[in-house]
C-alpha cells in the first residue's frame, strides 16, 4: 500500500498530544525531525502541522531557530486547539457517517463516492487508503472497496465488547508493560478536567476522547505491538460509532471514574487487580443493555401453552 | 437535612417504568439519600447505568442467548399480527397472554424479593407495576405505588376502563368493555387469586390486580390529560406529578447528509413497537421524500435497516427526553412516558398506539386536542404527511403546548415526587 501524506490538522491534533504527553514548557523547542521520526512520516508534512500551530498561536515561530511552544502546556488542556477539519476529514467524516448509519452499501467504488460526497478522486483515493489504515475499508475485487465490521449493530458492539474482554486486560498483563507516568499525568488532567465540567456541561465528543486516551495508553504501555495494534483499531472503532450512536451519558461518566481506579491500580504495581478491573470495565459497558421487558415478554406463559 | 434514609425502587421490568423511576430517584440521590433499584436479572445494568446499586430479582426463567433469541422470535411471530387488532380483540389474543406472564413472575419472584428487602432494610419501597407484589407491600416499611401507566390503572365510574381506547362521552361502552375484561382475564385472575389466599392475603375482586397504597400513590398523569372523577381521589395519599422526566445530560442531534437546517421529528414506538420492521421500513420510506430530519429509534433490530435515507438516523437507543427537548414532532406509541415527555417540552404528538394503556393515551391526546391519533396500520402516505405537517404548522396549538411544558416544568415533578416518597419514609413503620 502506498504510503500517503496524512492532513495537517489530523497530524497538529498529535502533535498537540505529544506536547502535553512529553511536560514540554513554555519557550521549549519543537523540532521537526524528532516529531517526524516518533509519528514516522517525512519533515514536510511535519513543518504544515507545525505551521498551522504556529497559526493558531500554540507555537512561535523564529527564523533560523524554528518554532517553540508559546503557551504553557496546562492552557493547552484548558482551552483545546480549535482545529478547521480538511476536505479529506470531513469526506472521511462524511463516508463513517453514512456507513454507521447503514445509507451505505458493503461495497463501494470510488466513482461512487466522488459522485455522492462531490470530491475529486485525488481526495477519494486518500481518504479509501486512511479508512483502510484504520480497519475500516479494504480493496475488493476490480474498482471496489469492502467496507470491514463496524460498531454498526448491537451484535456487532456485543463481539466487540467479548473481543476487548480478550485482548485489554491481558495487555495490562504483559510482561512487557511499562507504566508511563508523563502519559497517565496527562490522562487524570484530562479526566479531572471533564469531572470539574459536569455532566450538564459536557459534550459527547469530550467524553469519548478521555475515554479513547485512556485505552489507548493501555495499548501503547502494554509492550506487545499485537495487542496494540488490535486495542487501538478497537479503540478508533469505538471512537468512530460513538460520534453518531446513542449513549447514556451517566454511564460513561462513571465508566470515566473506573480508569482512575485502574490507573492507581497500575501505578500501585496491582497488575493483577488492574486485568480484571479492566475487565470489569468492558464488561459493565457491555451489560447496560436490558434483555427483557416484561409486558412484552411473557417466557413462563408462553412456555406453558 | 433529615437522617439519611434508603428508598428501594421496584419498577415492572419495562423502559417506562424503569426510566420514570431513574427521574424520581436522581432527585432523592441529589437530595443526599441512599437509593437503590430491585429488577430482573435480564434487566440488570439499567440502573447501575445511571449509576445505582441493583439489587437482582429472579422473576423470570434463565435463558441463554440463544433461547432468549428463539423465544423472542416466536413471540413477535406469535403477537405482532394482534398490534393490528382492536383493544377488545387484543385483550383474549395479547392482554391475557401478557397477564399470565406478570402473574407468573410475581409468583416466582416472591421469595427472592422478600429476601432481598430483608437485606436493604428500606425506609420505604416504591413500587412503579400493574400488579401488587405482596412482598414488596409487607417489607416492613411504608411503600408507595407509582403510577406510571394511564389515570385509569385507578378506575372510576367516569373514567374509560383501562385498554379500551374509549372516551370519556362513551359511556354507554365502558360497563360492555369492562365486562369482557374481567371474562376475558379471569385464568390469570383465578391463578393470582390462589397465590395470594396461598401467602395470607385477600383475594382481589374480579379483574382486579393491583391496589392503592394506603401510604402514598404517585400518579404521572399531566393536568390536560387529566379525567374529572366521580369520586375524587384523596390529596393526602394520591400525587399527580405532572410529568416526571428524568435527566440524560445534554444531546447534539447528529449531522445529517441533507436537511441540517430542517425540523427534526423523533420516532420512537418503545422497545417492543420497533419489532415491527416492516411497519419502519415502510415509514422511513415515505419519510425519505419529506423535508424533514428524522431519528428513529429502531431497538434491538438496527441490523435489519439497509440503504436508510439520508434524512433519516436510526440507533438502538436515543437518550429521549433530551432529543425529544430539541424536536419538533414525535411520534409515539402513547407510552406514558413518551406522551409525558412530548408535553413536557411542549412538542406536538402523533400517536400510534399498539397495546395496553397506548390505545387510551392516544385517544385522551386526541380528545384534548394535543396531538393526532393515527391508527398504527390503517393510514395512507398522504394522511401521515398531512398530519406531521398540520402539527409543524399549526402556531395556536404550539403556543397552547408552551403554555402546559411552562407549568410541568414549574411544577417539577420529579422533586414533588421525591419530597413526598422522603416524607412517607419518614413516617412510622407499620
Amino acid at each position: 500500500m502506498v504510503a500517503i501524506g496524512k492532513p495537517h490538522t489530523e497530524l497538529a491534533r498529535k502533535v498537540v498530544d505529544y506536547v502535553r504527553q512529553q511536560n514540554m514548557q513554555e519557550g521549549a523547542r519543537v523540532r521537526e525531525q524528532p516529531l517526524a521520526d516518533h509519528f514516522g512520516v517525512s519533515r514536510t508534512p511535519i513543518r504544515g502541522a507545525l505551521a498551522l500551530l504556529a497559526d493558531r498561536g500554540l507555537l512561535r515561530y523564529a527564523p533560523n531557530q524554528g518554532y517553540s511552544l508559546a503557551i504553557a502546556p496546562e492552557s493547552i488542556t484548558d482551552a483545546p486547539v480549535k482545529l478547521p477539519p480538511t476536505e479529506e476529514e470531513q469526506l472521511f467524516l462524511a463516508v463513517v457517517r453514512d456507513r454507521l448509519a447503514h445509507r451505505l452499501d458493503d461495497h463501494i467504488t470510488v466513482t461512487e463516492i466522488m459522485r455522492r460526497y462531490a470530491s475529486s478522486r485525488a481526495i477519494v483515493s486518500r481518504v479509501l487508503v486512511r479508512m483502510g489504515e484504520d480497519g475500516l475499508i479494504e480493496r475488493g475485487d476490480g474498482q471496489s472497496w469492502v467496507f470491514g465490521p463496524t460498531l454498526d449493530s448491537l451484535s456487532a458492539m456485543e463481539e466487540s465488547y467479548r473481543f476487548r474482554e480478550l485482548i485489554e486486560p491481558s495487555a495490562v498483563l504483559e510482561p512487557g508493560f511499562r507504566f508511563d507516568p508523563h502519559l497517565f499525568s496527562h490522562i487524570r488532567r484530562s479526566h479531572q478536567a471533564m469531572f470539574d465540567l459536569g455532566i450538564g456541561a459536557l459534550e459527547a465528543r469530550q467524553i469519548y476522547d478521555v475515554d479513547a486516551a485512556f485505552h489507548n495508553a493501555v495499548a501503547n504501555c502494554c509492550g506487545n505491538r499485537f495487542l496494540a495494534q488490535a486495542i487501538r483499531q478497537q479503540t478508533t472503532l469505538r471512537r468512530l460509532s460513538e460520534n453518531t450512536g446513542g449513549a447514556n451519558r451517566h454511564r460513561l461518566l462513571a465508566s470515566c471514574h473506573e480508569h482512575l481506579t485502574i490507573m492507581d491500580m497500575i501505578e500501585a504495581g496491582d497488575m493483577q487487580l488492574a486485568s480484571d478491573a479492566l475487565r470489569r470495565h468492558i464488561n459493565a459497558a457491555k451489560g447496560h443493555r436490558p434483555r427483557v421487558s416484561l409486558r412484552g415478554i411473557p417466557p413462563l406463559a408462553s412456555r406453558r401453552q | 437535612m433529615t437522617a439519611k434514609k434508603t428508598v428501594a425502587f421496584f419498577p415492572e421490568a419495562s423502559f417506562g417504568a424503569a426510566l420514570n423511576c431513574v427521574g424520581i430517584a436522581q432527585k432523592i440521590r441529589e437530595l443526599g439519600h441512599e437509593t437503590v433499584f430491585l429488577c430482573d436479572a435480564g434487566f440488570a445494568g439499567t440502573f447501575e447505568a445511571y449509576g445505582f446499586t441493583e439489587y437482582p430479582v429472579t422473576m423470570s426463567p434463565d435463558m441463554s442467548e440463544e433461547e432468549l433469541e428463539k423465544f423472542w422470535a416466536g413471540f413477535i411471530a406469535r403477537h405482532l399480527p394482534h398490534f393490528r387488532l382492536s383493544p377488545t380483540e387484543q385483550l383474549s389474543t395479547y392482554v391475557l397472554d401478557c397477564w399470565e406472564a406478570i402473574v407468573d413472575s410475581v409468583i416466582m419472584a416472591e421469595p427472592d424479593l422478600k429476601r432481598q428487602l430483608a437485606a436493604i432494610q428500606p425506609d420505604v419501597v416504591c413500587v412503579d407495576n400493574v400488579i401488587l407484589f405482596p412482598a414488596a407491600a409487607q417489607a416492613g416499611c411504608p411503600w408507595v405505588r407509582i403510577v406510571s401507566c394511564a389515570e385509569a390503572e385507578i378506575p372510576d365510574p367516569a373514567i374509560p376502563p383501562l385498554m379500551s381506547a374509549l372516551g370519556v362521552d362513551d359511556h354507554a361502552q365502558f360497563q360492555s368493555f369492562a365486562k369482557t375484561y374481567v371474562e376475558t382475564v379471569e385464568p390469570a385472575h383465578t391463578r393470582f387469586n390462589a397465590f395470594l389466599t396461598s401467602i395470607g392475603r385477600k383475594p382481589y375482586p374480579a379483574g382486579v390486580f393491583f391496589e392503592a397504597s394506603p401510604d402514598l400513590n404517585l400518579m404521572l398523569y399531566a393536568d390536560p390529560l387529566r379525567y374529572e372523577r366521580k369520586s375524587p381521589l384523596d390529596t393526602e395519599r394520591f400525587l399527580f406529578l405532572e410529568g416526571s422526566v428524568r435527566d440524560e445530560g445534554p444531546y447534539s442531534p447528529p449531522e445529517f447528509p441533507v436537511h441540517n437546517d430542517k425540523p427534526l421529528v423523533y420516532l420512537s414506538f418503545g422497545s417492543l413497537g420497533a419489532a415491527d420492521v416492516a411497519l419502519l421500513e415502510r415509514m422511513i420510506r415515505l419519510f425519505s421524500t419529506l423535508p424533514y430530519r428524522f431519528l428513529i429509534n429502531v431497538g434491538g433490530y438496527k441490523d435489519s435497516y439497509r440503504f436508510v435515507p439520508d434524512n433519516v438516523q436510526i440507533d438502538y437507543w436515543f437518550p429521549q427526553p433530551s432529543v425529544i427537548a430539541q424536536s419538533d414532532l414525535v411520534v409515539h406509541h402513547g407510552g406514558n412516558n413518551s406522551v409525558h415527555e412530548a408535553l413536557y417540552f411542549g412538542k406536538p404528538a402523533i400517536v400510534m398506539p399498539y397495546c395496553w394503556d397506548g390505545h387510551d393515551n392516544a385517544r385522551r391526546i386526541a380528545d384534548q386536542d394535543l396531538g393526532i391519533h393515527l391508527d398504527r396500520y390503517e393510514w395512507r402516505d398522504g394522511e401521515l404527511i398531512e398530519a406531521i405537517e398540520t402539527l409543524m404548522t399549526d402556531k395556536p396549538r404550539h403556543e397552547r403546548l408552551a403554555v402546559i411544558a411552562g407549568k410541568m416544568q414549574a411544577f417539577d415533578g420529579c422533586t414533588r415526587a421525591a419530597e413526598a416518597i422522603l416524607k412517607c419514609a419518614g413516617s412510622s413503620k407499620p
